[in-house]
């Protein structure tokens, strides 16, 4: 009887040993924020909160992983998708969250949450006090005042909405999903003005020197539609350049542009570039991908240092691979899991290398 | 027959028992009505997780919970009804919380290879949710009525009646919950607030309705089990402030028609089942309408006859034909299974039984490669409950329609899953003294399970089903009881204990393990305990269940700690003749432990509940 006391105090009071809260992150580092460098949005897995913040520092020449959880002592959320940055403010889509988390650029203190979007993916600030959100389910897209860092409307576009490029009081949207539009919206009147039908999926845009818009459209996931490259006049809507890439099975990604506006670059198995005065797209790869997995990509406007990340088997921690703008590269880099959009945070002063 | 005395989990030596099934060498576990009853307005997640050593993956109370055995996942565990499987073909699992536990007399938990006896058996192994008739000439009403924290209100009522050659019995359920329990988000801003969980509400009824004629030959038997669950969904913290309005609506008929002969030297039994699951997911921020039908018809027959003295040979063939009609597979499909299992048990010795399986499966046209699984036992000792048993077995599972068909991400061109299970353990049952009673195992396992499927990211921006993985897991399970009985005062202890390392066999890059690490939501240390004092008619009991640490990403960079949880239950009865009144008292989570079994899920601190039974006999 006496040890069966004993055995059933022990069971008891091993009951009540143990403590916890949430989940833990094991590998947090001192983030360090002064400087210019690159942010980096790790999107974690889908419905685990485990999305995350790297910078990449030029100062130090280190990537320091979950910065945003370091200053704030709370997770990012699900599935963080991109980042923008204005004057001396940051702001982070959290697509599965339905929030964009504002905080300080020089230091990640967040400043406000901007919360009740639906499924947004990219933001574009238009000035100081207005940003259009897009989103990859919701027909409208999303007006923020900055100023009050809340919801001031909504613009019915009557699709989802997924890239975004402001040209003066322009601003042109993808229908990414199911779509083979780009909108027109008249920014000072928050109106649909018109739409340019390209091809399947517009999936990202850059404007070049001659203030040209590339859309790049990858033909759709079920690969019934070639992937194209078009360019358009944003002043008429016509196309003016129009490239089929040759198989239905090409499927480009990430199309971004240098520093000067004059080469074009996207992923597609491995990182391929392309003059903007190019009569056929380019049939060799100018940076293989080797075993990486190739996700996203960035080009530095203050440099043209090339940013790519590798999502790895996209369970794994994936990479960050910096690239001189000649294609060779700097540094490899360990990032958190599905390391995705690159945001470039540069001095107001030219620090080039 | 809902009650009596005895609240003993005791794990049992099943080599011949009148169930029918042969299973020595084997580990096994069963849960009597006497244990059941304690849980009858309670479902047999929270039975299975507080009695024994599976690990139940919840989304909390009222969501999705599913159970997995000694490090594999959920879909390698069978859950049966009296033999019959009833997995949802689609998923290839079952979610546990859709059935209170006073819907079942019993559960039978078998482990490993010794479930490969029952409707083919699983990786982990199997539960089977038995129901059947008692041939006492009585009548019984049984009314169980609760109320708990957070807007809970349940109900049971069982009636049965009939005499020594007809049974009828009759179950009905209701329960429902707003689940609005508070908890702290600590994603909410800079500082973690208190708020309290939406759109988590559970709505469940349903009935079974069984009929057992007995004559001179043979039992005939009919039952039919209707089933309905609506809930809402809620998210997980980090998604809150998405809040898209999930809902699932999950809808199941079940009936089973069964001839068992009472032939001594022969016994020949044979069911045939229709199953129809409904599972409706709606979604309204992303538009889903998610609208999945799966029916199933099942015969089942076997013949159990001895040979000589010292073997009996079981027989079985089972064919189980599945339709399907999704909304996310392109076009009806159906496909069917048969299996001819042929297993002997054979007494070699006073002390030693062996037991050997194999079995063919031909899945739809194609014949698969045979499964096994052979077993011994030894008992050293003829005058003492002293038991050592080995085993060895492969086992094959076939992909999941889901897995096949789904659209986008079905791959048709998937190969079977193969595990290959090894155990050897130890049991023994002491009586210390005339009031003193002590019974304990031991059991260390081994599973290997090659070509595991797991869904991964392909070339076109969707998931892919594929034979990626090699898994390994191994360790040990551990249980020991004590009752200490004299006059009106009794008490139990019983302390479970396992150890589980599971870990990708090899590096796979593309399957996203890599490394000696635990495999994701598999925790390595388990431990549960119960404390029961009964003195005359009062009684209370302490139980404890510890988890440790659960990994949330394949390098085990981030992880859930481990918690321990507590509850205490004070109840009382009075007993006449014919009537039985009980009033219970129940508080979970004594200590008001903050935890999530799953990563941003928060769990329901402490909350009471209330459960009152009336039973009168005639």
């Amino acid at each position: 009887m006496r040890k069966f006391l004993i055995i059933a105090a022990v069971s008891i009071s091993l009951s009540s040993c143990l403590k916890l809260t949430d989940p833990v992150i094991s590998d947090i580092e001192e983030s360090f924020l002064s400087g210019p460098g690159v942010f980096v949005v790790n999107e974690g897995n889908f419905r685990s909160g485990n999305g995350s913040l790297s910078f990449y520092s030029y100062d130090s020449v280190k990537l320091f992983n979950h910065a945003f959880l370091s200053v704030n002592h709370r997770p990012l959320g699900d599935v963080p998708y991109s980042a923008e940055i204005s004057g001396t403010r940051m702001y982070i889509v959290v697509n599965n969250s339905g929030k964009i988390e504002v905080v300080d650029r020089d230091y990640l203190r967040s400043i406000a949450t901007i919360n009740g979007l639906i499924a947004p993916r990219y933001i574009s600030v238009l000035d100081r006090d207005k940003a259009y959100v897009t989103s990859l389910y919701s027909d409208s897209i999303t007006i923020l005042d900055l100023a009050s860092n809340t919801i001031s409307g909504y613009i019915a576009l009557k699709h989802p909405s997924e890239a975004v490029s402001v040209y003066n009081s322009k601003a042109f949207v993808a229908h990414w999903a199911g779509g083979n539009k780009v909108f027109v919206i008249n920014t000072p009147d928050n109106t649909v003005i018109d739409s340019i039908e390209v091809g399947m999926e517009p999936e990202s845009m850059v404007f070049d020197r001659n203030g040209t818009l590339w859309i790049l459209c990858n033909g759709g996931w079920q690969r019934e539609h070639f992937a194209e490259l078009i360019a358009v006049n944003p002043q008429s809507l016509e196309i003016i350049n129009r490239f089929q890439f040759p198989s239905i099975n090409d499927s480009p990604t990430c199309l971004q542009i240098n520093r000067t506006g004059e080469t074009l670059f996207y992923l597609q198995n491995g990182l391929r570039r392309m003059n903007i005065n190019e009569s056929a797209l380019p049939s060799s790869v100018f940076i293989q991908n080797s075993s990486y997995n190739f996700y996203k990509l960035g080009i530095n406007p203050a440099n043209d240092d090339i940013f790519v990340t590798d999502a790895s088997d996209y369970q794994n921690k994936g990479n960050v691979l910096r690239y001189n703008s000649n294609g060779g590269l700097v540094s490899l880099m360990q990032a958190d899991i599905i390391p995705g959009g690159i945001c470039f945070k540069n001095n107001p002063d030219p620090y080039i290398e | 027959m809902f009650r009596n005395d005895t609240i003993v989990i005791r794990e049992v030596l099943i080599s011949a028992k009148e169930n029918g099934h042969l299973s020595a060498g084997f580990r096994s576990i069963r849960l009597d009505s006497a244990v059941l009853s304690e849980y009858t307005h309670r479902t047999i997640a929270d039975l299975l997780s507080k009695r024994t050593s599976l690990f139940v993956k919840s989304y909390g109370s009222g969501g999705i919970a599913t159970p997995s055995f000694r490090g594999t996942g959920p879909g390698h565990t069978r859950i049966v009804w009296n033999e019959i499987n009833i997995n949802n073909p689609m998923l290839g699992q079952f979610d546990l919380s859709l059935v209170p536990a006073g819907f079942a007399d019993a559960v039978e938990v078998s482990y490993g290879g010794g479930s490969m006896d029952i409707s083919g058996g699983g990786f982990g192994g199997i539960i089977n949710l038995e129901t059947k008739p008692d041939w006492k000439k009585e009548d019984v009403l049984f009314i169980n009525p609760g109320l708990g924290s957070f807007g809970r209100y349940s109900g049971l009522v069982k009636v049965k009646t009939g005499n020594s050659g007809f049974q009828s019995i009759t179950r009905g359920f209701l329960n429902s919950a707003e689940n609005n329990f508070p908890f702290v988000n600590n994603l909410a801003g800079t500082e973690p607030v208190i708020e309290r969980r939406k759109n988590s509400q559970v709505s469940q009824r349903g009935f079974i309705q069984e009929l057992y004629f007995k004559g001179s030959e043979g039992i005939f038997s009919t039952r039919f089990w209707y089933q309905e669950t609506s809930r809402n969904l809620p998210v997980p913290l980090s998604m809150l402030s998405a809040n898209p309005g999930e809902k699932q609506n999950d809808l199941s008929v079940r009936s089973l028609v069964s001839y068992e002969s009472l032939n001594k030297k022969a016994n020949f039994n044979i069911t045939g089942a229709f199953i129809s699951d409904k599972l409706n997911y709606t979604n309204k921020l992303v538009s889903i309408d998610s609208r999945n039908s799966a029916r199933s018809f099942i015969v089942k027959t076997g013949m159990l006859t001895e040979i000589g003295p010292t073997t009996r040979l079981k027989i079985s063939l089972d064919n189980e034909l599945n339709f399907i009609n999704s909304n996310n597979y392109t076009g009806k499909r159906n496909r069917n299974t048969a299996s001819l299992a042929i297993s002997s048990e054979t007494r070699l010795t006073r002390w030693l039984v062996t037991r050997l399986l194999i079995r063919e499966t031909l899945h739809d046209k194609e014949f698969l490669v045979p499964d096994f699984s052979a077993g011994t036992e030894i008992k050293p000792f003829s005058e003492k409950d002293y038991f050592l048993r080995a085993n060895f077995s492969k086992n094959s599972k076939v992909p999941t329609l889901n897995d096949m068909y789904w659209s986008p991400g079905g791959n048709q061109e998937l190969k079977n899953e193969n595990g290959y299970t090894a155990e050897i353990g130890w049991e023994i049952a002491v009586p210390v003294s005339s009031s003193v009673n002590v019974n304990g195992s031991l059991t260390a396992f081994r599973n290997y399970i090659t070509d595991m499927i797991q869904w991964l990211p392909g070339d076109n921006s969707y998931w892919v089903a594929d034979n990626v993985a090699k898994i390994s897991t191994a360790g040990i399970e551990s249980q020991v009881s004590l009752v200490y009985s004299q006059s009106h005062f009794k008490t139990l202890l019983n302390v479970l204990y396992s150890h589980t390392k599971a870990t990708p066999e090899r590096s796979e890059e593309a399957s996203g393990y890599s490394g000696d690490r635990q495999l994701i939501y598999i925790p390595e240390n388990q431990f549960s305990s119960i404390v029961r004092i009964d003195w005359k008619s009062l009684y209370t009991s302490f139980g404890a269940n510890c988890i440790s640490r659960r990994y949330l990403t394949a390098d085990n960079s981030s992880y859930l700690p481990g918690y321990a949880v507590s509850d205490l239950s004070l109840g009382g009865r009075i007993n006449s003749k014919k009537t039985t009144y009980e009033l219970s008292i129940i508080v979970d989570n004594l200590f008001n432990v903050s935890y999530q079994n799953i990563a941003w899920y928060p769990m329901p601190g402490r909350s009471y509940s209330l459960s009152v039974i009336f039973q009168i006999k005639s």
